[in-house]
């Protein structure tokens, strides 16, 4: 897909991406962690800017600051190594893990876009597709959650109601969102927010392991679909407003495996998505309070509307682009797909036996009869969606944090810092200050005789060194 | 037996290093290698050469530092330095502040630092005054000349009331002076290490100088500002440590302002040379840690930013002579004429912010684990500080980057020694944190 310009850059910048997240996973050091992250969020902003334009440009500034803020958390966690001696998560002691775990959740929720830092995941869509498949499906969203994970020892007391509601909410807000989007890319890519946010919210209830395995799986489903969307984007020349989109279910190969990913998506039964998806809902069921549960069956339910919604939107309308049309699939890029498909297929009860058969978490019928009303839930309200749509345009566009421009805080600071002190005071007893008295008081001597300053001053000096001295 | 297999390791990585980084000759990543390794290798401790000099490891780090400074303005300054102003004495000049910076920074006593100080100074003066670029320099060497005389003369006046007991700089040796001249003896560096309030000379001064000059300045000169503090505060511990609470704020919210000044800049000069004065404040509240921790940060503090900040102004200087400008809005879209210089302006701005594995990052963290000594609340508001210094740093490196250039008809190469240059300046960085721990400062 990326057979054109610089493409040696963009194969370096994504080898570098590859290596930090293999620092971020597979260091004991929290120095190398440190550079795994950083190095993360400095090369997704690389690859986010990797086309040179405005839009692009302002996409990856977004990126790359939420980032740091992200940073400046982990890089002042540091100070909780330092006393607790030991730069190896082992030695934790929980005496000094309340204000640390603090930090490293902060920085963490930064990296996967959790509701007060989530502007930057939509924005970074801007990247080239390989890279967003790479990135907002699999690695940079997750690393935040791997810390997480990882360390879940150290945050288990953390878990309380308060954050149960946050990531709940990012959850319900990403799928709204998703609901009314135009540009397909960025529904993809707040799916994989909303996601993150159930992901998150399964860390707080306490199931690590099954939001481990969701995270997983989640993986492999939403790189097929980015691919699946870079290539029809390919085929539509790069139009990604999903308005012009229609009908395109004569690319039968697309169609298969955008729908599956879709199915893995919404947790259909028995496809990838349904081992994690529905041990989750299960779980909840009986740890959580009816008002979470049903608030998180809700956002279950968007998951379902807002595929859906992808799939109608691109295959099952009616047609609405330029009426010449001739495309072409480019089959090199298809064994990929196949074999993510074929693992989106196949691979549920191997997950199931690996990771959850020890646990004793069976199947029940249960588990089955509420995915499927949530399936079949989600479908029917898709259907009705024509009749919500202006209630979730205006609650859920207004709830979606932007940017805003710092125009007006630089400025605040230049007057306060350039205007008032460096201007003015700061030279008043610094360089021109001290040169304008001289200056007068030189025109005042001369006014009043002939004598030379020169004098004057060697006079003035030779008297306070006898004033000193004696 | 394990140290010298970790010694070997690093010293194959860095080995690793130069073969990817082909983009020259290996001879010449030898020679800085081997110059490298003859400084970071061993750890000579403190040691008397002479009779009359004295080097302990702070010293040493600088030296490296100054050598490897004026290699870099001697690179810079070819065409200036040995064609067209050769008679004139530029080379001369510079030559004469590197003697000078060699002197003091193994000088004995305070008498010689402060003379070695000053006239270094004072050349730093001829050089901007005779080869600076435009009308405003007069103003810019004046403003350097006299913030260095006015805080010069109450240290001369110190030293000379204080005759008997300064002229040795054994530092074990504290000495009680109640009074508040202790602060004229610190208000020296402070002015040349830029503390915020007083720093007005610096932006001046980088905007009007030459390369070698900016290079100088940044790389080696602010750093004796530090240099002194830190000699000169075992002196006087104990009327510093009452008083050191100002100086933290200074530094800051000084750094703070500094870090939003840098964002508002339009010459590029003057955003490094504002990024210099953040980085110093962050160094002197390292600095004034006086812990383990907060004296090292401060040291490596003043390390990294003589490579980083003495690289970004070559870099600056290499798109002036295409440009021939400074300015933020005519200097845009080098990541489409020259994407080898877009690279380097990326790991420089990157190195500059404090981006691990550079140097950078391991002096932020030493500082920042030195305040928490002092007070774990303040510590915290680095970490305000730290993330406007992104802010800043990604700032230099997209509008440097993106944009529309106004040369888009010709083909730029990087020549052989711009890149010598940089890569020079981007091995220390990386490999000094490696080897630091031979050392025990």
């Amino acid at each position: 897909m990326e057979g054109t310009v610089d493409s040696r850059r963009f194969s370096w910048l994504v080898f570098f991406f590859v290596f930090s997240m293999f620092l971020l996973v597979f260091s004991g050091n929290f120095f190398l962690t440190m550079v795994g992250w950083d190095g993360l969020g400095l090369v997704s902003f690389c690859l986010v800017i990797f086309y040179s334009n405005s839009v692009r440009l302002e996409s990856g500034l977004v990126t790359v600051f939420s980032n740091r803020v992200g940073d400046v958390f982990f890089l002042l966690s540091f100070l909780f190594f330092f006393i607790n001696g030991s730069f190896t998560w082992d030695f934790c002691s929980f005496g000094l893990a309340y204000m640390f775990v603090i930090f490293i959740f902060f920085g963490a929720i930064t990296k996967r876009a959790q509701v007060p830092f989530s502007a930057w995941l939509p924005a970074a869509i801007a990247a080239p597709t390989p890279v967003s498949s790479l990135v907002h499906s699999s690695t940079l969203v997750t690393a935040g959650v791997y810390v997480l994970i990882r360390y879940n020892y150290v945050f288990s007391f953390f878990i309380n109601n308060f954050l149960k509601v946050f990531f709940l909410f990012t959850m319900l807000m990403a799928g709204g969102c998703a609901l009314v989007e135009r540009d397909l890319k960025k529904i993809v890519a707040i799916s994989t927010l909303s996601q993150l946010g159930m992901i998150i919210f399964i860390i707080s209830v306490g199931a690590w392991l099954l939001s481990f395995l969701h995270m997983v799986i989640h993986a492999f489903f939403k790189r097929m679909l980015f691919l699946r969307t870079g290539s029809l984007i390919g085929q539509m020349a790069g139009l990604q407003d999903s308005r012009f989109w229609g009908n395109r279910s004569f690319c039968y190969g697309s169609f298969i495996f955008f729908v599956v990913s879709c199915l893995c998506l919404s947790g259909f039964p028995f496809f990838l998505g349904f081992y994690s998806k529905d041990f989750i809902i299960f779980s909840c069921s009986f740890s959580l309070g009816i008002f979470m549960y049903f608030a998180f069956l809700i956002g279950c339910f968007f998951t379902v509307m807002y595929s859906f919604r992808l799939i109608f939107n691109v295959y099952f309308l009616m047609y609405k682009y330029i009426s010449y049309y001739n495309f072409s699939e480019n089959m090199k890029f298809f064994i990929f797909v196949i074999m993510l498909f074929l693992k989106c297929w196949v691979l549920g009860g191997l997950f199931y036996w690996v990771f959850l058969s020890e646990m004793n978490i069976f199947f029940s019928f249960f588990d089955l009869v509420v995915g499927i009303v949530l399936f079949l839930g989600g479908l029917l309200t898709f259907f009705m969606l024509k009749f919500l749509y202006s209630f979730i345009f205006r609650f859920c566009f207004i709830l979606f944090l932007r940017w805003k421009r710092s125009r007006g805080t630089s400025f605040f600071f230049n007057y306060l810092g350039h205007v008032r002190f460096e201007g003015t005071w700061i030279e008043v007893f610094g360089g021109s200050g001290i040169y304008t008295m001289i200056f007068n008081f030189n025109k005042y001597i001369n006014t009043l005789s002939g004598i030379s300053i020169g004098i004057i001053l060697v006079v003035f000096v030779l008297r306070s060194f006898y004033l000193v001295y004696f | 037996m394990v140290f010298s297999v970790c010694v070997l390791m690093k010293c194959f990585l860095v080995f690793l290093f130069g073969l990817l980084f082909g983009f020259f000759d290996l001879r010449y990543f030898f020679t800085f290698f081997v110059f490298f390794l003859l400084f970071f290798l061993f750890d000579f401790g403190s040691f008397w050469f002479g009779g009359v000099f004295f080097c302990d490891r702070f010293s040493f780090f600088l030296l490296y530092l100054s050598v490897m400074v004026f290699v870099f303005c001697f690179f810079s300054s070819l065409i200036e330095g040995w064609t067209k102003n050769y008679l004139l004495g530029f080379n001369f000049v510079l030559f004469s502040i590197f003697f000078l910076l060699l002197i003091s920074f193994v000088s004995f006593s305070f008498f010689v630092f402060y003379i070695c100080f000053e006239l270094i100074f004072m050349f730093i003066f001829i050089f901007l005054f005779l080869w600076g670029y435009s009308p405003e320099r007069v103003q810019a060497s004046f403003y350097i000349v006299f913030y260095t005389m006015v805080v010069s003369f109450p240290f001369l006046i110190y030293i000379v009331m204080f005759e008997g007991v300064l002229f040795s700089l054994k530092f074990l040796f504290f000495h009680n002076f109640s009074s508040y001249w202790w602060f004229f003896l610190f208000l020296v560096f402070l002015v040349k290490l830029p503390v915020y309030g007083i720093h007005l000379w610096l932006p001046k001064a980088h905007v009007e100088a030459p390369v070698s000059g900016s290079i100088v300045l940044a790389g080696v000169l602010l750093k004796l500002g530090g240099y002194g503090v830190f000699r000169f505060s075992s002196f006087l511990l104990g009327s510093l440590l009452s008083y050191r609470g100002y100086i933290f704020s200074v530094g800051l919210v000084g750094g703070i302002f500094s870090c939003f000044l840098c964002l508002r800049q339009v010459d590029l000069k003057a955003l490094v040379a504002y990024s210099s004065v953040v980085h110093m404040g962050f160094g002197l509240r390292g600095l004034f840690c006086f812990s383990f921790f907060g004296l090292r940060g401060g040291v490596y503090m003043l390390l990294a930013h003589g490579f980083c900040s003495s690289c970004l102004f070559y870099l600056l200087y290499v798109l002036y002579e295409r440009f021939h400008s400074r300015s933020l809005f005519i200097i845009k879209g080098i990541g489409i004429l020259v994407p080898v210089l877009s690279f380097f302006w990326f790991i420089f701005c990157i190195f500059n912010i404090g981006v691990p594995p550079s140097f950078s990052f391991f002096s932020e963290v030493f500082i920042l684990v030195g305040l928490r000594g002092i007070s774990f609340y303040t510590s915290l508001f680095i970490g305000f500080f730290l993330f406007l210094s992104g802010l800043y740093g990604i700032f230099m490196y997209v509008s440097v980057r993106h944009g529309d250039s106004i040369l888009m008809d010709q083909k730029y190469y990087v020549v052989i020694r711009e890149y010598l240059n940089m890569y020079g300046h981007f091995f220390p960085l990386l490999f000094i944190p490696l080897f630091i721990s031979n050392f025990y400062l």
